[in-house]
């Protein structure tokens, strides 16, 4: 497939450099100033060209349009995604008549009124009604369809009801954390003044005290370090840059220490809302495990940079945003297996792709059915950015209570 | 002016020049040269994404050990290219050079004026293009590589030197180049528009401008009001990055350190930077409509359909594109009752684009058509202008976009409306007006070839990837073999690697159709297309001034082609009216 591509490429190659070199000998039979730029029979052979041209193109696109289909996602695993789902067959097929009916035109009038000598264009500068019909026909038909569109995306963005579950996941270069909100169902406060070793930030009590030891060890160090490259630098070292990292840092310590007391003082004031903390679970090995038929509601905190949840088999997907908290909610209702059946059943295929130890493929066959849910990162991030995947496994409510109850609670 | 006595060396002639189509030329040339360099990165790029981790000696002799270790494009360098790529294309190429060229060219012509309003801001405004064009190639070649966070360069991964590599010293110079571009641009802007207010001859009303002016003209006042837009995101950017504020940053975490600067938030970066975006996508657009719309009059031989249609479309759509920015934004967590805003706006706009495409397929009907290569490119043109707005309807509607923002889907759309369609109508614009620029016909055989080559190229480049995206594979990825369920889409991108380069090949006739006819091409005469407008009624050759005598005066519109009552095809701007005739529309 790729040698014939690569050879298709090459004769490509080949006709336009031989063209090059015929072109010369052309230019020095053309000289003359008098005749017309264009010959006739040139337009006549890419008349014909834009007709040909025309029924390929049609007849490319729809082969695409029905070989490759099982090649695109199945229907939605996600109560809202039906929705998506029937929106964007509505939207396709309006889009796709227009298409072929304004393409079409387009290739068949450039054949048809191609160039005849002596023969006048149609006098036909503008005709009101024309004009009216061609704004308000596209107008009504989009006015209906945005109509449709803003019901579907409120239906979805502002769910009616109240979660069953929360879970967040917090984006970091190049990898997602998740944190279940444990049995009171709330996820309790954190911040970027924790992360470290508490990879998501859960701000309880002992985890900010511990915080604020570590902030102290660590300026500890940057002190000694700059003393250090002061001296150096007296001893006529090169070390300015160095010497800024280190200043930069400390007050990058000392800035947090502050934000911890004052996390500290709000602490004592509403300590409910820390303490929810202590029941959160938190995950990092990449595969989450959800409940079918329970509505979610994700949230979303990003470490350093902004990253997007992508699910695409839920149609669901929201960026993640240093500073900020977003959230999208949504209802699984397929286990993995029924969704892998459902696939089937669409006729939907991927490549069961086997690799060795260094991740060489061995072998890869077409197979039938769906490689299961995944959390992607939709927002370029950095260099691994291609590669921040997260498993997600939809199971019966009772396997998930005996999951969530077997993990490890945040204290 | 005009017949003033003054010496011309050939510094002054060529170099810091002020003549308005000495000045185009530069634009034309820097912007081809711009181009090649774009589309050349394309090409290394898309040859990662076709055989993804297979060496390629001839990426490490480009490249070297550190950006393409054993012929492997490394992950960062992938990014940079990407981002420099789409850089050079969106505002050096479409941007720069397409106005640059054209507005310069065509605007004293068309209006009938001896040069631009300012001749000296004309010259400042090529020499700052080209002095942020060397800067931005020039941050190609640092050691830590030039920025490479996309062309929408969002903060905090472009803020934060830890981040990547790209966004040290290289995107420092992102910056620096782009302020100066922005200043070029502005300086450009302000001159179009001063010159088709003020120096339009006698007769020539608005409603008796070409199209192509009143492209040029809306362009100019887009780029006037949203520029500076970006203006201050960059500079709130490099503030961000040099001086410790914290604009755009809160909360970060990185270098496993917390930073100290809280309070700012990314999302405005993005909300400055579309405010400029979207009416951006316009900036490129719109001249190349205007340039598509003259030539599909002129080789229909008929009147444009509709030009007051046209002309409220087009202010409709620049009206219009200052409330859709948000629609590059639904994804951000930005509150939902804004989706819905943005994509009623957003749908809106689609309104007076589907007005233009009915009008032209009405220009076209029952025309008489000469098809040289220039009308060729515009009808292609037209066609990537109906296939890209089509999946617009797609993106631009909320509920959809959750599930196709930043996929490839939206790769396919922009590259197919804007980059394709923009490249399309600077076609057919170079091809039609290179009489007016040297003198001299491109060879026909050698445009024919290349059109074709290039419309194949580019479908068979830009239709795959929509299905690409509609198997949820995301944009700027550096590989899309690491996900399983990416397997099954991925033997399409070999065939899509395989069209880009020999459509990037294909190139190759332009620039030697177009470099030697400059030289050696067949003399033109003063009015090849027996065309209407102004510029075909001045002498061949570069004169000082434009027209030799006084300047011609316009008794009618551009369009009449085919007129009843005259027995040629066309009649001039500069014709007076008939006893009795009413001026065309
Ligand atoms: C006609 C000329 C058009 C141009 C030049 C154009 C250009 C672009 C560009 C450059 C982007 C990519 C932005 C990015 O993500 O980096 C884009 C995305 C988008 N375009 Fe267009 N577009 C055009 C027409 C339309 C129309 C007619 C619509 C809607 C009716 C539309 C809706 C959108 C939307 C919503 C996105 C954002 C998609 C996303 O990021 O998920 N565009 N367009
Ligand atoms: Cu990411
Ligand atoms: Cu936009």
């Amino acid at each position: 497939m790729e040698l014939l591509l690569i050879l298709f490429a090459v004769l490509l190659v080949g006709v336009a450099l031989s063209k090059v070199l015929k072109a010369k000998e052309l230019i020095d039979g053309l000289k003359g100033v008098d005749e017309e730029p264009i010959s006739n029979s040139e337009i006549k052979t890419n008349a014909l060209g834009l007709l040909i041209f025309g029924f390929v193109f049609f007849a490319l696109l729809i082969a695409q349009i029905v070989g490759w289909d099982k090649f695109l996602l199945p229907s939605a695993a996600s109560v809202h995604g039906a929705e998506i789902d029937t929106l964007m067959e509505v939207t396709m097929i309006l889009i796709l008549s227009v298409f072929f009916i304004t393409q079409g035109l387009l290739f068949w009038f450039g054949f048809k009124y191609y160039f005849k000598p002596g023969v006048k264009g149609f006098w036909f500068p503008h005709d009101n009604r024309l004009e009216m019909a061609w704004t308000i026909v596209p107008a009504t038909v989009l006015i209906l369809l945005v109509t449709y569109g803003m019901s579907t995306w409120d239906n979805i963005m502002n769910p009616k009801n109240e979660p069953d579950l929360n879970i967040e996941f917090v984006s970091e270069q190049f990898k997602w954390t998740a944190r279940y909100a444990g049995v009171d169902q709330t996820l309790g406060e954190a911040s970027f003044a924790l992360y470290g070793s508490n990879a998501v930030g859960v701000a309880t009590k002992d985890a900010m005290i511990k915080r604020i030891g570590e902030c102290q060890l660590s300026i500890k160090g940057f002190v000694a370090d700059s003393v250090r490259l002061e001296k150096l630098i007296e001893e006529g070292w090169n070390k300015d840059d160095k010497l800024d990292d280190v200043e930069s840092s400390l007050k990058n310590y000392r800035a947090n220490i502050v934000r911890l007391n004052r996390m500290l003082d709000h602490y004592a004031k509403f300590p409910a809302k820390y303490d929810a903390g202590k029941d959160d679970i938190v995950i990092n090995n990449n595969v989450v495990k959800i409940p079918k038929g329970k509505t979610i509601k994700f949230q979303f905190r990003s470490k350093d940079v902004i990253h997007s949840a992508y699910f695409p088999h839920f149609r669901a997907q929201i960026n993640s945003v240093p500073g900020m908290k977003t959230e999208f909610t949504f209802t699984p209702k397929e286990t993995n297996a029924e969704f892998n059946e459902k696939a089937i059943k669409e006729g939907k295929v991927y490549l069961k792709t086997v690799r060795d130890e260094d991740k060489n493929i061995i072998s890869q066959v077409e197979t039938p059915g769906s490689t299961g849910f995944i959390l992607l990162c939709n927002k370029i991030c950095g260099a691994s950015h291609y590669n921040m995947k997260v498993y997600i496994e939809v199971v019966e409510e009772k396997e998930y209570d005996k999951w969530i109850a077997s993990q490890k609670t945040f204290e | 002016m005009g017949g003033a006595h003054h010496h011309e060396t050939f510094i002054s002639k060529y170099i810091f020049s002020m003549d308005h189509k000495i000045i185009g030329k530069q634009f034309l040339i820097t912007a081809i040269i711009m181009a090649v360099i774009g589309m050349g990165m394309s090409i290394l790029f898309r040859i990662q994404l076709a055989w993804p981790g297979e060496g390629f000696a001839f990426l490490n002799f480009f490249l070297g050990d550190k950006w393409a270790p054993e012929g492997v494009l490394d992950p960062n360098m992938y990014l940079a290219l990407v981002t420099i790529h789409g850089t050079i294309i969106v505002f050096f190429v479409l941007t720069g050079g397409l106005s640059g060229t054209f507005s310069n060219l065509l605007i004293p012509y068309q209006i009938g004026a001896r040069d631009m309003a300012s001749g000296f801001l004309n010259m400042l405004s090529y020499w700052l293009f080209f002095v942020s064009s060397v800067i931005m190639i020039w941050s190609c070649f640092i050691e830590t590589g030039p920025a490479s966070g996309g062309w929408t360069v969002y903060p905090p991964l472009s803020a934060l030197e830890k981040a990547m590599p790209g966004s040290g010293l290289g995107m420092t110079l992102w910056l620096v180049s782009m302020t100066v571009f922005i200043a070029s641009s502005l300086i450009g802007s302000l001159n179009y528009i001063a010159t088709v207010i003020n120096l339009r001859t006698k007769g020539m009303t608005m409603v008796r401008l070409p199209l192509t002016i009143w492209c040029f003209f809306v362009t100019a006042i887009l780029g006037v009001l949203s520029f500076p837009v970006l203006l201050s995101a960059a500079l709130l950017l490099m503030f961000d990055r040099m001086l410790g504020t914290s604009f755009y940053l809160d909360s970060i975490f990185i270098g496993g350190e917390p930073l100290a600067a809280t309070g700012g938030s990314p999302i405005l970066y993005e909300h400055l930077f579309w405010f400029l975006g979207h009416p951006e996508v316009y900036i490129i657009l719109l001249p190349a409509l205007g340039l598509v719309s003259e030539v599909v009059a002129t080789n229909s031989r008929k009147p444009i359909f509709g030009y007051r249609a046209m002309i409220l479309s087009i202010l409709a759509i620049a009206f219009l594109s200052f409330i859709v920015w948000g629609h590059h934004m639904f994804m951000t967590g930005m509150s939902p009752f804004l989706g819905t805003v943005f994509t009623f706006t957003t749908l809106l706009i689609a309104i007076p684009s589907a007005v233009k495409v009915f009008n032209y397929l009405a220009t076209l009907w029952k025309g008489n058509l000469r098809l040289t290569p220039a009308m060729l490119f515009a009808l292609g043109m037209v066609s990537l202008f109906i296939s890209g707005g089509l999946t617009g309807i797609v993106l631009g509607d909320s509920a959809l976009d959750i599930n196709v923002h930043d996929t490839y889907f939206v790769v396919a759309h922009f590259h197919i409306v804007m980059g394709a369609g923009a490249i399309f109508g600077m076609f057919a614009g170079v091809y039609h007006w290179f009489p007016r620029l040297y003198g001299r016909l491109m060879i026909p055989k050698l445009g024919y070839l290349h059109f074709w080559v290039t419309f194949v190229g580019v479908y068979g480049v830009f239709m795959p990837m929509h299905f690409i995206g509609l198997a949820g594979v995301p944009r700027r990825y550096y590989s899309n073999v690491e996900f399983e369920m990416f397997q099954d889409v991925q033997f399409i991108n070999p065939i899509i690697t395989a069209f880009a380069i020999a459509s990037a090949i294909g190139q190759l006739l332009f620039i030697f159709n177009f470099f030697y006819c400059i030289f050696k091409g067949r003399k033109s005469g003063q009015n090849p297309w027996k065309s209407n407008s102004l510029e075909w009624t001045a002498p061949v050759g570069r004169i000082h001034g434009n027209w030799v005598g006084p300047l011609p005066t316009v008794y009618r519109w551009p369009y009449d082609y085919s007129k009843p009552g005259y027995e040629e095809d066309y009649v001039p701007q500069n014709v007076p009216l008939k006893e009795g005739e009413h001026d065309g529309h």
